[in-house]
């Protein structure tokens, strides 16, 4: 995404606008009702206040009026504006607040509903994510912001209608200086324009500063800082930032200084000094205006300017918000392509078969899985084993529907398995990744990857059991309801390594997952770690149906089937026995591993 | 954090607003007097219009002709074209450019010197906290600290300029005034007590929010999320949460609306008592003109104004006056990583004597450890999870210092030596490595890349079996790495990364290499490629491992095994085996499938 290929037609920017509005107001519509009385209000009490009631004393002690005459309706104003206030006083505190949460939360869910529903290739192909997180973040803080400009838009349109008004009730002619004030601020577009370019080209410059800073402070980096000079590289990277600045700052300063100032200079020199002339020559020379009616017309004017100011600001705003709900448009248009089937739950695990399975990930080339036949049958222990890149962890995520097959077709059982309903197919499958991502809810709903009921209190003791982490959990001051991490919980439960990856087996259990996936679960053990995990684990899966993945060619040795990936192609298939006969991809992995172990063995025999 | 509840004494405040300033002075005069130049300018336009416009009412009350009246209509635009020609050449053209230049200068300081933070202090939460809460907006802070002063001192010009014109107008209206701004004052006072106290309550409601929001956004839990239920829990969860937070809204909502609604009253009335009075002295004692009007219209919107300003940047100044204390606290700091010492030599040996260690003062991770390597060895040291690999080696670099015992380098202990040279002897690859969003060139190189640089990164790529890959990309070693500012940056695997974190090491050319668990996320193969090259490229090299496959350490000269921070046992692997203990014990465990595997090979 360039930012010169990012720009928006102004018919765009137009249909932004609409397309927020019409969310706002399905999300936030008590909510703005509300603020719009109150934006109307308010704009009419200070209108009343200082401009109205000051016209009307002014002309009241020019035309010999008492403090008698003059006080009443001054008193009356009064109570009005106070009466708005009060009520303003009370909206801003108490009403907006509970209204903007409730409704905050309703367009939250909302985005957390569609992100559930995304589909996972949205999270790993690093442009797509992008456009989520931005959708997510500013997109979603944008379309808020668009209901914000819409009261501010209104509020100047109020200031000025109310000021029109009066002027065409002092004098018809007068109307032309307020005309005046809004053709000069067409200026303002093109600084405007200026401003906003400058500010997405600091914006720019302060992210690589930023993550220079960050590097510098983050506990991750301090170990290659203090090691090597790449402090030098980083001071480069801020440097050249600072410069690309101080350029774009050079030429655009004195500009948009120079069209600033000009436009300020239009407003006040030609339109304020013309309204004031003609209202001194009407009050001095030909006597037809009364001097409250001068002074308004006086004070008016910057007022004026000042709305037309603001009006402009918003403007060039307008531009800006439009293009962050351009990401929030694109990402929430975009149909998730994997849905659910309108067939039946899963009500049985049976074997799985693909049949000349390709996939092709979003703009790649190449495919990353070709033609792939196999079955996995019901209770098996398959591997899948392959070099870097050689396409097993998106087999296997094809095999979950994380992603859906580019052409073939899967088979659970007889049926295809995009024709199950899709949360009860993904919920028949357990995994457990090389680093166990638990969340910060009660180690009971952890287990059990959902909310928590009373009667799943058996359930879930049973699993810690069998797991071997119960007598930890139990010793817990609220037991299975302790929080897991401390977050937010100060008497959450922090627990090592090894605990979690227990807490991990034990959500084997208590799902009732048909068929477990392990993805790497042990490159980060010591062998003796590893070893006991692979114990835990065969236990946890008795009877299921079992697929790892792993570059320790030794946890693959005892599988019943063996899958050999080798570019996107399975290569090799059969039992360990079968494979070194072959003496191919899977044999040459395997001896280059133990080789030396083998030698091992050579010498141990040796000495026997 | 105790100190923010700690009232902060008036020569505190005094001194860190003195060192804003100083500071800025010194490192750029030309925007010191610019700042000056404005307080003046800000501070007294706004009275100077007042009177302009007083001048001109009542004029017109006492009747002067028209080419008086525009006269002085056009003399009121002088000084106001002179205000709006300074504002906008000075925010739009000179103060960005000053302002960056002296961010620049600020951050280099800052950033130079937590490259001496001992890496110790990382790990207490405390500091580490202090210290994110100085860096991260350090910049910021000490300029705002001097817009605070200079908006306060301006604010303050033109309060008394408006008492002035109120004294004119009427006595009585300005001892009114003067009283509702104190008032007005006391309440603003109150208010940011409640708020303070309300964002404190509302803060953990805020995490929990945050959090939910974070694990619905982030990659990490995208995969967790779609296998089970657990959108489920978190919505059930955030229901709760919003509840408790509507409820915290309504209860602190009622305490404060009972201020505003008194401060508006105060507001209102008062302008009321000022209308009536002036109206008195217009009508009834005639002792004022119809000018007077105009003064109080804006003048009360200006008092108003400049109060608000004064009392918001008044509970604003020992917030600010906090952070420039710990700014100047962490800028005198001592480190104790030096940068003097004794020059380095090539190493001939490097002995562990009795050292122990911690992270924290309880539990030990290292117990009187004992070890020695000799220049040109190859050792292994192995271990269980937690034994205290990775911590021996974070200790030889000196990131932390022994708490018992000591580290010899050539006989000499190694807090000695000049600490930035040291470090230059060593060739590093962390288990954690990290990536730079900088070329690939110079994330190998881990410095600014020169020309003369290309062929030892092109070998260390060699060396780390990504040389392939590296021909493959169309910009070559130049490719901008990571996604951080440039859309088009490339993002690895984690073998890929790793295989670059093992390049970088080479790329040092120092005489000792350190790898800590190098193969973790490569296959077999390129495994096997790595541990060749290593053994080539290491040949009259110092080469410590730290891995848990015991193959790529077999070939070691020697192999430590260290268990819950004691070396056990120490030997070649022959050695090792007949001995029979933990290290046998965990090779055979390894090996038992691949020897069984390979007996079916033919």
């Amino acid at each position: 995404m360039n930012e010169e290929n990012k720009k928006l037609k102004p018919g765009r920017v137009v249909s932004n606008f609409f397309y927020a509005y019409r969310l706002m107001i399905q999300l936030y519509r008590g909510k703005y009702i509300w603020k719009i009385i109150l934006t109307v209000c308010n704009s009419f009490s200070i209108f009343l206040l200082y401009t109205y009631m000051i016209r009307f004393l002014v002309n009241g002690v020019q035309s010999g009026k008492s403090m008698k005459e003059l006080l009443p309706p001054v008193i009356v104003m009064f109570f009005v504006v106070i009466l708005i206030s009060v009520l303003k006083q009370v909206y801003e505190t108490i009403l907006d607040p509970v209204l903007s949460k409730r409704s905050d939360v309703r367009f939250q869910k909302f985005l957390f509903t569609k992100s559930l529903n995304a589909d996972l290739s949205d999270f790993e192909d690093p442009a797509t994510y992008d456009l989520f997180n931005h959708a997510m973040t500013n997109g979603a803080e944008a379309i808020k912001k668009t209901m914000d400009f819409g009261s501010e838009i209104l509020d100047s349109i109020m200031t000025f209608a109310l000021t029109l008004c009066l002027f065409i009730a002092i004098d018809p002619w007068l109307f032309i200086f307020p005309l005046l004030v809004m053709i000069i601020n067409v200026l303002n577009v093109r600084a405007n324009d200026l401003w906003y370019r400058f500010e997405r080209g600091e914006q720019q410059v302060d992210r690589k500063i930023d993550y220079v800073k960050r590097v510098f402070y983050l506990p991750n980096y301090a170990k290659e800082i203090r090691l090597s000079n790449i402090g030098n590289s980083m001071f480069g990277l801020f440097q050249k930032a600072v410069k690309d600045f101080l350029d774009m700052a050079k030429k655009e300063g004195p500009r948009r200084a120079m069209l600033g100032f000009g436009v300020s200079f239009g407003v006040d020199g030609i339109a304020g000094l013309g309204a004031e002339l003609y209202a001194l020559y009407r009050f001095l020379v030909s006597k037809t205006m009364l001097l409250g009616d001068c002074l308004v017309v006086l004070r008016s004017t910057t007022e004026l300017s000042w709305a037309a100011t603001r009006l402009g600001w918003m403007f060039a705003d307008m531009y800006d918000i439009a293009l962050h709900v351009q990401d929030y448009r694109l990402y929430m248009e975009k149909v998730p392509r994997i849905e659910s089937g309108v067939g039946s739950e899963v009500t049985e695990a049976g074997d799985l078969s693909l049949h000349r399975v390709s996939f092709l990930y979003d703009g790649a080339e190449e495919e990353s899985l070709h033609s792939i036949s196999m079955t996995i049958h019901r209770g098996e222990r398959v591997a899948i084993v392959g070099m870097n890149g050689s396409g097993k962890t998106t087999l296997v995520k094809l095999l979950m529907r994380l992603y859906d097959v580019s052409e073939g077709e899967i088979m659970l059982g007889n049926v295809n398995i995009r024709d199950f309903e899709l949360l009860s197919y993904r919920a028949m499958y357990g995994v457990v990744f090389q680093d166990y991502q638990e969340l910060t809810v009660s180690i009971a709903e952890n287990v059990l990857g959902r909310p928590y009921v009373e009667s799943d209190e058996e359930r879930v003791i049973e699993a810690l059991k069998k797991a071997g982490i119960w007598t930890v959990v139990n010793s817990l001051p609220n037991g299975i309801h302790t929080v897991v991490g401390r977050e937010f919980d100060e008497d959450g439960a922090l627990f090592s390594q090894g605990q979690l990856q227990k807490l991990a087996i034990a959500t084997i259990y208590a799902r009732n997952c048909e068929i477990v996936i392990l993805d790497e679960p042990s490159s980060a053990l010591d062998p003796i770690a590893e070893q006991k995990l692979f114990e835990e684990l065969y236990r946890a899966c008795e009877g299921k149906t079992m697929i790892f993945i792993s570059h320790r060619m030794s946890s693959v040795v005892n599988a019943d089937h063996i899958f050999v990936l080798d570019d996107g192609k399975l290569v090799e298939d059969g039992c360990h026995v079968e494979l070194m006969k072959q003496n191919g991809i899977y044999a040459e992995m395997f001896r280059k591993q133990a080789e030396s172990y083998l030698a091992e063995e050579e010498c141990e025999s040796d000495e026997e | 954090m105790k100190n923010d509840k700690k009232k902060k004494a008036l020569h505190t405040i005094l001194a860190d607003g003195w060192f804003s300033w100083k500071y800025i002075w010194e490192n750029s005069k030309k925007y010191a007097v610019l700042q000056l130049i404005s307080v003046l300018v800000e501070g007294l336009y706004p009275p100077l219009a007042v009177l302009l416009s007083a001048w001109l009412f009542n004029s017109l009350d006492r009747g002067i002709d028209f080419k008086h009246a525009a006269m002085i209509v056009i003399c009121m635009l002088v000084p106001l074209f002179a205000y709006n020609l300074w504002g906008y050449f000075f925010d739009l053209s000179l103060a960005p450019k000053l302002q960056k230049k002296l961010q620049f200068k600020i951050q280099s300081d800052l950033l130079k010197k937590t490259c001496d933070v001992e890496l110790e202090k990382y790990d207490n939460p405390s500091y580490y906290d202090e210290f994110l809460f100085v860096i991260q907006d350090a910049d910021t802070h000490i300029e705002s600290a001097m817009d605070t002063m200079r908006s306060m001192i301006s604010a303050f010009f033109t309060i008394i300029a408006t008492v002035g014109l109120f004294a004119y107008v009427s006595p009585v209206v300005m001892i009114v005034l003067i009283v509702s701004a104190v008032l007005s004052l006391v309440m603003n006072t109150k208010r940011k007590k409640l708020d303070y106290q309300s964002y404190l309550k509302a803060t953990p409601l805020n995490k929990k929010e945050q959090y939910i929001s974070r694990v619905f956004r982030l990659a990490d839990f995208a995969k967790e999320l779609r296998l089970s239920k657990h959108g489920e829990t978190l919505f059930k969860e955030y229901d709760s949460n919003t509840d408790a937070y509507v409820t915290h809204i309504k209860v602190f909502g009622r305490q404060k609306v009972w201020l505003q609604v008194v401060d508006s009253l105060n507001f209102y009335l008062t302008y009321l008592v000022v209308i009536i009075c002036t109206l008195h002295r217009v009508t009834v004692t005639e002792s004022v003109l119809v000018g007077g009007f105009a003064i109080i219209v804006n003048s009360n919107w200006q008092f108003r104004n400049a109060m608000q300003k004064f009392s918001e940047m008044l509970s604003e100044l020992p917030k600010e006056s906090l952070h420039i204390s710990k700014i100047r606290a962490f800028l005198s700091e001592k480190s104790a990583e030096k940068k003097e010492g004794l020059s380095v030599p090539s190493v001939s040996e490097i002995e562990f004597v009795d050292v122990s260690f911690g992270y924290t003062d309880g539990d030990m991770i290292l117990k009187d450890l004992n070890l020695k390597i000799n220049q040109g060895e190859h050792v292994a040291i192995v271990g269980c999870n937690g034994a205290g690999k990775s911590t021996l080696i974070k200790l030889l670099l000196n990131l932390y210092q022994p708490r018992g015992g000591c580290i010899l380098y050539n006989g000499i202990d190694v807090s000695k030596y000049n600490m930035q040279e040291y470090r230059k002897h060593f060739g590093v690859t962390f288990q954690d490595y990290q990536i730079f969003a900088t070329s690939l060139a110079e994330n190998v190189i881990a410095d600014t890349y020169k020309e003369v640089d290309k062929e030892n990164v092109e070998h260390a790529l060699r060396m780390a079996t990504f040389n392939e890959k590296a021909d493959m990309l169309s910009k070559g070693i130049f490719t901008q790495l990571t996604r951080e500012f440039d859309d088009d940056g490339l993002v690895f695997s984690g073998g890929e990364e790793q295989k670059i974190a093992i390049a970088r090491a080479i790329a040092k050319k120092s005489e000792i290499i350190i790898m800590d668990e190098p193969s973790a996320a490569l296959d077999p193969i390129a495994e096997y490629e790595l541990n060749e090259n290593i053994k080539e490229y290491g040949k009259d090299k110092t080469v410590i491992y730290i891995s848990h496959r015991l193959s790529m350490t077999k070939g070691a000269d020697r192999i430590f095994v260290l268990d819950e921070g004691e070396i056990i046992e120490e030997g070649t692997h022959e050695e090792l085996m007949r001995l029979g203990g933990k290290y046998s014990e965990m090779f055979q465990i390894q090996a038992h499938k691949y020897i069984l595997g390979m007996s079916d090979d033919v």
